[in-house]
């Protein structure tokens, strides 16, 4: 049909007209196309020529899609990858795979983006705040020591471009969080193989050592999945140990969250006690916390005594913390001390990490885990030092090392023995067989039960040493010294440990066994080097006693000082009588100077807990009397002295009142005849005038270690006053009646009958 | 003579003809069905002569083997740099003796391996002098001459090697003319041994002889049909046909194997998109194969016309 068309010039003309103007048209579309070219390899949104009116294969957004505030439309992530699936640029595993940075999301409250980092139109982040391929490392090679790149927008050196916008986490020391810039610790080779950035220095820890913003294998970015802790503990290895013991919470108590909500499941074993970033306190902590040394208060978020937790108390009675060490006791690395901000400190004190590692169960296995139903015992329970020989105890309580080599060593003395958990010494070591460090009975830690609150000092031996004890091999006796009392009606001082009802120490307590014994120690001055048998029959040289009390009775002589006198003197069967025995057989050697005539337990004589036989006695004469003659008598010890006269003529009872004060200078006591104890009204007897602890009234020292000949001014008398008890009934004159008492020619004749001499 | 006012509408017809010009060419094709086999982020496809399908899943380091209608058979490879392992490997291809040659781009070698999957031998790609470590990302073998063609795409060209790994030569280099390349990415043979590269950022796919000279090349820079934008694909169909995918904008067009633009692949009248096409295959029974790489699937079409 065109072709039976006629133009005419000026058709003719408009026809060329047009087609040149088409032609013209479309090579101005492919000047302006190559000239933009290299830009609209990423920038494809840029080229207005694309937006025609013809259908094109991409569909063109409208209007400025990402960047606020700048000229115009950025690239898309679906051109970034277009290049970066690998044929131009290998980014799949890292960009695409797994994690990534959240974009088009509005930055959290606790994030400042600053101003050079760009957010979208939406205000939010988005690919282009921190990349853009003209930022200031745009030149750079990839992997620029200097931290440039060629896609960020700043230099990330140490990762100074994630701190720009994450400034609390960079100010890790205000903000409770994850240490950065440090090298405190060997980074792992593995931990840059699953994805962490090295940084300018060896072992610098930097956000990218832990996070990655593209490929991520874990939550929040981190560089592996961390839901088992495994990036925790690439580099906390040793903390690695504490997976499937009770200390994983996802065993114990998995539906626990921690202060940011967290679930054990999501985040990972670590996350139930630690968070890396804006925790409530040291050591990363993701728990509620007391005030209080952290290294304490971080076990006692959950087992103290008043929270919600259903775990493990410690108890009323437990071992005590911030306990400062007895300054010459040494602790190793193994058994830190920590100052008052938690931190470890050679000079700090006591706290629960420094016997607990609460990371691992078993310190002797890392494959034993024990478990959620698993009871621990001394040998795991998280210790640092397994403990079923009671080492981890010794290492502070050095002063209590000699327990195991004594027949206080129940493992070998009593090994059937249970504490009130049930172990035996074997189980719960020496030292657990008494005393527990938590969940204690009493005071002192005490394991076994006790029947009262009362004199609670004294139980924790009684415990043991009854008629249904392990120690009832080893019992008190009828007539032993007394406890439970104070000192002061005795005007007594020591510097013995006296005790209150609870057992604690205290200045005007009461005695208890725990005065006089150190269960801890058998020999006060040589310890025991081998000690191969069991039940060994104890002196006064040993015996757990806090002082050696043999040949010299240097323990009883710290409470009972007047007494110390006889030291030296001819009473000191030190001096005249080394050969002498007690009713136990033993010789002033072993039985001590006191000990020759009482005996402090099992003394078959209540008077004076008398370790000796008594001397004979008619059925009219004072038992008190019984003490002396039985070294004084013809066939005693002090058969060299014996008086001719011994008594006292019975004719009116004599009344003492005002002489029965021990500390008045004219002290003379009168006993009762029958019973020996000290009463008002009654008798002279022997130590109504003489005490035998005392060689001269005149002088309080000890004696000159001879054996003297004395006179009325000693000879163990009490007073040589003119007011001696005799003045009561003999007026003056009793001053030489008294010098001749024990004299038949010399004394003023008594009725004969009244006169008895000493068989 | 017509009078003016005839003449006036030819030439707004004369005018308009290039716009009305511009629909859609379609080449429809009926979609069949998705291969899933758990793949992330795969990228290129080869075929067996039995109709298995290989796929590189090279983010997995590893190839999966499906059979022809997707189900899963095996898989070989695994992350490291050891025989059999793979670091981030791309392109893949099958000489009719059955050898399957992996491009191992993140180890700069190719790796060769029986249809089983059992390691044969492997060689490495070796950067020349003054070049950049080679990055392998495909490989196409030649079952007339013995030629394994390898596009190292970081040094912008093509290196040919005997099939048992001896270098022979190589062309390229970076550039726009013809013959060079702006990262040279999967090829494909025609009967004639003739290849077919996809020239990535110069958005077009040259086609060379056996010995590497330049014969045409095919596409052209823009977002209208007949254009490439970010060309990753090439197969050859029946009809002297030639398949190119575009990642970005997720098509495929055809054209002839001269470089004339015949349609783009379209499902009932409507352009078919993909996620991420990249590299493609047509079968014997006219199904064409296509991977898609953020789709982590393959997708069978039926080419209807």
């Amino acid at each position: 049909m065109i072709s039976n068309v006629r133009f005419n010039k000026y058709s003719l003309y408009i026809l060329l007209t047009a087609f040149f103007f088409l032609i013209f048209n479309h090579y101005t579309f492919a000047l302006e196309m190559s000239s933009k070219r290299d830009c609209v390899v990423c920038h494809i949104e840029w080229m207005e020529d694309f937006r025609t009116d013809q259908e094109t294969l991409v569909e063109f957004p409208s209007g400025n899609v990402l960047m606020k505030d700048t000229q115009g439309v950025v690239s898309s992530e679906e051109i970034c990858y277009s290049c970066h699936d690998g044929y131009v640029m290998e980014s799949r595993h890292i960009t695409w795979t797994y994690n990534r940075h959240p974009v088009f999301v509005k930055p959290s409250k606790n994030i400042t983006v600053p101003i050079d980092l760009p957010l979208s139109v939406k205000d939010e982040i988005y690919c282009g705040t921190c990349h853009s391929a003209h930022g200031k490392g745009a030149a750079a090679q990839h992997g620029d020591p200097t931290g440039r790149t060629s896609v960020f927008r700043e230099v990330n050196i140490d990762s100074s471009l994630c701190e720009k916008c994450h400034r609390n986490e960079a100010s890790f020391k205000f903000s409770n969080g994850h240490p950065v810039h440090t090298k405190a610790l060997e980074l792992p080779v593995k931990l840059f193989e699953l994805g962490a950035k090295p940084a300018s220095e060896k072992n610098k820890v930097v956000c990218q050592s832990c996070h990655k913003v593209h490929g991520a294998k874990g939550n929040k970015i981190l560089i592996v999945d961390n839901r088992n802790s495994d990036l925790c503990s690439l580099c906390h290895e040793k903390q690695k140990s504490l997976v499937d013991t009770k200390h994983d919470l996802r065993t114990t108590l998995p539906d626990e969250k921690n202060i940011k909500k967290q679930q054990l499941s999501d985040s990972g074993p670590c996350s139930a006690c630690h968070t890396p970033h804006n925790a409530a306190g040291n050591r990363l902590w993701a728990r509620p916390i007391k005030e209080g040394n952290p290294a304490s208060q971080m076990c006692l978020t959950c087992h103290g005594e008043n929270t919600d937790y259903k775990t493990k108390r410690i108890g009323e009675y437990s071992h005590p913390i911030n306990a400062k060490l007895a300054s010459d006791v040494k602790l190793s690395d193994e058994l830190p001390l920590f100052s008052e901000d938690g931190a470890k400190n050679p000079k700090g004190n006591v706290q629960c990490f420094t016997c607990h590692d609460i990371h691992r169960w078993d310190p002797n296995s890392l494959i034993n885990k024990g478990g959620k139903d698993v009871e621990g015992d001394s040998s795991n329970s998280f210790l640092r030092l397994a403990n079923d020989s009671s080492i981890l105890c010794l290492k502070c309580h050095t002063d209590k090392e000699q327990l195991a080599t004594s027949d206080h060593n129940l493992a070998v003395t009593a090994p059937e023995e249970k504490n009130v958990q049930g172990f035996t010494p074997l189980v719960s070591g020496p030292c657990g067989v008494c005393h527990i460090p938590h969940n204690a009975v009493s005071n002192r830690l005490w394991a076994k039960k006790i029947s009262s609150d009362k004199d609670t000092a004294s139980q924790l031996c009684t415990g043991c040493h009854n008629s249904n004890g392990a120690a009832k091999a080893k019992l008190l006796g009828d007539n032993y010294h007394a406890v439970g009392v104070t000192l002061d009606k005795f005007n007594i001082t020591t510097t013995l440990p006296l005790f209150d009802n609870e057992g604690n120490k205290t200045a005007d307590g009461k005695i208890a066994c725990l005065t006089c014994h150190d269960p801890h120690t058998w020999d006060p001055i040589n310890p025991v080097q081998n000690y191969t048998s069991e039940n060994v029959e104890g002196d006064a040289g040993n015996s757990f006693l806090r002082k050696s009390n043999s040949p010299s009775s240097d323990l009883c002589k710290t409470c009972h000082k007047e007494k110390a006198f006889v030291d030296g003197t001819d009473h000191d069967m030190n001096i005249t009588g080394p050969e002498a025995k007690n009713l136990l057989g033993q010789t002033v050697r072993e039985s001590g100077q006191c000990g020759v005539c009482h005996l402090v337990h099992n003394s078959p004589n209540n008077m004076k807990l008398w370790g000796r036989a008594y001397g004979k006695i008619t059925g009219d004469e004072d038992l008190i009397d019984s003490l002396c003659n039985g070294c004084h008598s013809s066939d005693g010890i002090a058969k060299t002295k014996i008086p001719a006269i011994a008594s006292h003529p019975e004719e009116r009872l004599i009344n003492n009142v005002l002489r029965s004060d021990r500390q008045s200078l004219d002290f003379s006591p009168i006993f009762d005849k029958i019973t020996g104890a000290e009463v008002n009204v009654g008798n002279i007897s022997c130590p109504s005038c003489h005490n035998a602890h005392q060689w001269s009234p005149l002088v309080k020292e000890k004696g000159v270690n001879k054996n003297l000949e004395g006179n009325a001014t000693n000879s163990f008398l009490r007073n040589v006053s003119y007011n001696n008890i005799c003045i009561d009934c003999h007026g003056l004159d009793a001053i030489f009646r008294y010098k001749y008492f024990h004299d038949p020619n010399e004394r003023v004749e008594p009725p004969a009958s009244l006169i008895k001499f000493i068989e | 003579m017509l009078p003016f006012l005839v003449q006036l509408i030819l030439i707004i017809v004369v005018l308009f003809l290039p716009a009305s010009s511009f629909a859609i060419e379609c080449i429809n094709t009926k979609f069949l069905f998705d291969i899933k086999p758990g793949a992330n982020q795969p990228s290129d496809i080869a075929l067996d002569s039995k109709g298995n399908i290989y796929l590189v899943d090279g983010v997995n380091s590893r190839i999966i083997v499906v059979n022809d209608n997707g189900g899963w058979k095996f898989s070989f490879g695994s992350e490291g740099t050891e025989k059999g392992q793979f670091k981030l490997p791309l392109g893949i291809d099958i000489s009719d003796s059955g050898k399957v040659f992996i491009a191992d781009t993140g180890n700069s070698r190719i790796q060769v391996f029986d249809s089983e999957g059992n390691f044969l031998y492997m060689f490495t790609v070796k950067a020349g002098h003054g070049e950049a470590p080679s990055e392998p990302v495909d490989v196409a073998a030649s079952n007339l001459n013995n030629f394994l063609y390898v596009s190292d795409n970081n040094n912008h060209k093509i290196k040919v090697y005997k099939q048992n790994g001896t270098y022979d030569f190589e062309w390229g280099g970076f550039g726009e003319t013809s013959g060079e390349f702006r990262y040279p990415g999967i090829m494909t043979l025609n009967e004639y041994n003739e290849i077919f590269i996809v020239d990535v950022l110069n958005t077009r796919v040259q086609k060379f002889d056996p010995f590497g000279k330049h014969i045409v090349s095919i596409g052209s820079w823009g977002v209208l049909q007949g254009h490439l934008f970010r060309p990753k694909g090439v197969a050859l169909g029946k009809k002297n046909r030639v398949f190119i995918s575009d990642s970005y904008m997720g098509v495929i067009q055809a054209f002839t194997d001269l470089g004339r633009f015949l349609g783009v692949i379209c499902e009932n009248n409507r352009i078919k998109k993909f996620k991420s096409p990249v590299g493609i295959i047509a079968d014997k029974n006219d199904r064409l194969l296509v991977v898609e790489m953020r789709g982590n699937a393959i997708s069978v079409l039926k080419i209807l016309e």
